[in-house]
């Protein structure tokens, strides 16, 4: 009987597509303990999204809050997620910084790395797979996957070839726009695991904004994917993934084995039913495929956060009737950049430029810096060329050089940061300080929570009657249960 | 193969009698919305042993 494995993302994918990366360590520490005993394959715990925002708003020490999740889930094998040399922020870091934060994310018990580039561009992160190697970590690619003339199997075999050679565990296949549609996706695995030639595990994983997730994730269970990367039902579906337990009884009717614990799957949904609503936090809702608007949005891939975003600044400038112009226009530039995935930092970047575009009435009259760096290859090779014309026009009047991102990789930068801004208590300390300003760290250090580890009391009646006691507008509360007959009169 | 090995083979294992407490946090996020969304001034709310009465002011 076939098997698939699941790697849970509640932790990490979640609450970065729903909750604005709003999850605090408590939330995360109080069902740690029923997610150890769920079965998961995996789970993936944290970012350098994550760290950014547990730094920067949560006021928590995310080496801490490693830790204690480490500490609660001793069975399963914990992952971290990685974005190409940026670790945490935007700016591309050096070998030696690379190194000593996969030393620090092992110290504190994470077995597994996951990492990527935005241009699927290996060279930049070929390094992060020999430090792996080397330290003992076990490491996972992803390969995104994207709608264009370009990404045909036969580019993703390539750069499977290349991850085998590199002795990467686990190749996984991502849809982070979900444009990917079923019948590509076969075709798509079947080419992948045959250049893979059984060295390295196929993964794969897609999120739901265009509804076409579940039937994907039902596709390659049925094509034989190892493993799938799943959430909690609260938080599943529209910019999230697909939900654990759903996936799982579509994993039974395909015949296929899956050692998930139902009840526990429950239990945990069940959790986070109650946090979202105690939180004020939305939930994730099932969006249906409609073939209109994925052509429409397949051709810009603008991801759900940014649009936001973009239908508020044009709002404010009252020009939110331009919006369609705009989507076009970054159809247009996505393509003549050379079909970058629409993720962070590239769907800012196409997405800015769509906007001066269309407001401007001339196209690339304003360019951003960071496009001219993107053009001149300071964020490594697109998939395709970037246009001609096109970088003439964003260059022109400035320095027209290549860059070559490698460049600095092997210059050493921790010697200069200590020697500049130490001594400090720890590795971890030093590199909370490369990734952040000295003004967030001021306040991080100012503000820093205790976080506690308290065990979860599963106690929804006392719940209930706590809520209902805070409601000003309640004079009368009579509850029956069993035996227990309470009356309150405010 | 006894119906245990068997169930373990398809996948069918662990716990498939559903969650051991019968009142969920589900169950009281919809109580709670539904007290919050309504405008009677008086609610009957019962939900499995669970019987709720509510007066607003």
């Amino acid at each position: 009987m076939k098997e698939v494995g699941f790697e849970d993302e509640t932790f990490r994918t979640a609450p970065q597509s729903l909750w604005a990366t709003r999850m605090k360590t408590e939330t995360m520490l109080g069902i740690a303990p029923a997610m150890d005993e769920a079965g998961f394959a995996k789970i993936c715990v944290t970012s350098g999204a994550a760290f950014e925002t547990a730094v920067k708003y949560l006021f928590e020490d995310p080496w801490e809050r490693l830790r204690l999740l480490r500490r609660l889930m001793p069975k399963t094998p914990l992952n971290f997620f990685i974005r190409s040399r940026n670790l945490m922020g935007w700016q591309l870091y050096p070998n030696d910084v690379v190194e000593l934060f996969l030393k620090c994310i092992q110290r504190s018990g994470i077995e597994w790395v996951e990492v990527f580039d935005g241009l699927n561009d290996l060279s930049i992160i070929t390094w992060h797979f020999q430090v792996a190697k080397k330290l003992g970590l076990r490491s996972t690619c992803l390969l995104s996957y994207n709608e264009s003339p370009v990404h045909t199997d036969d580019y993703f075999a390539d750069k499977a070839r290349e991850l085998v050679r590199l002795g990467v565990d686990v190749v996984n296949l991502s849809d982070p726009c979900g444009v990917l549609l079923p019948e590509r996706l076969r075709s798509l695995i079947q080419t992948v695991r045959g250049a893979l030639e059984g060295k390295a595990k196929l993964a794969f994983f897609a999120h739901s904004n265009t509804g076409l997730s579940d039937d994907c994730y039902n596709e390659a269970m049925q094509c034989g994917i190892d493993s799938l990367k799943t959430v909690t039902l609260p938080l599943a579906y529209g910019y999230s993934l697909p939900a654990s337990i759903d996936m799982l009884h579509r994993a039974r009717q395909n015949g296929i084995r899956v050692k998930l614990h139902e009840r526990r799957l429950m239990e945990i949904d069940d959790y986070f039913y109650w946090k979202a609503y105690v939180e004020k936090k939305p939930l994730g809702k099932r969006v249906t495929f409609d073939p209109v608007e994925y052509k429409k949005f397949a051709a810009h891939q603008i991801p759900g956060g940014m649009m936001s975003n973009l239908e508020n600044q044009l709002s404010e400038l009252g020009l939110i009737h331009k919006l369609p112009q705009v989507l076009e226009e970054a159809a247009v530039v996505r393509q003549e950049l050379g079909y970058p995935i629409m993720v962070t930092p590239f769907s800012q970047l196409v997405g800015v430029q769509a906007v001066f575009n269309v407001m401007e009435g001339e196209r690339y009259r304003t360019v951003p810096q960071e496009l001219r760096l993107y053009v001149r290859g300071a964020y490594g090779k697109p998939a395709a060329p970037v246009d001609p014309n096109v970088m003439d026009r964003i260059l022109s009047g400035g320095d027209k050089e290549p860059i070559d991102p490698s460049e600095g990789f092997e210059v050493p930068f921790l010697d200069k940061v200590r020697a500049e801004q130490g001594p400090f208590n720890s590795d971890e300390d030093l590199l909370l300080s490369i990734f952040n300003t000295r003004e967030t760290m001021e306040q991080f250090y100012q503000n820093k929570k205790t976080i506690e580890l308290r065990p979860l009391v599963r106690r929804p009646l006392n719940a209930l009657i706590r809520e209902l006691v805070k409601r000003r507008d309640i004079k009368m509360v009579n509850i029956q249960k069993g035996s227990l007959k309470i009356e309150q009169r405010f | 193969m006894c119906a245990k090995d068997a169930r373990e083979e398809q996948g069918l294992d662990r716990d498939e009698s559903g969650l051991t407490y019968d009142l969920t946090y589900k169950d009281v996020v919809d109580i709670l919305e539904v007290i919050d969304h309504s405008t009677c001034r008086e609610l009957h709310v019962e939900s499995g042993d669970l019987k709720l009465t509510v007066v607003k002011r």
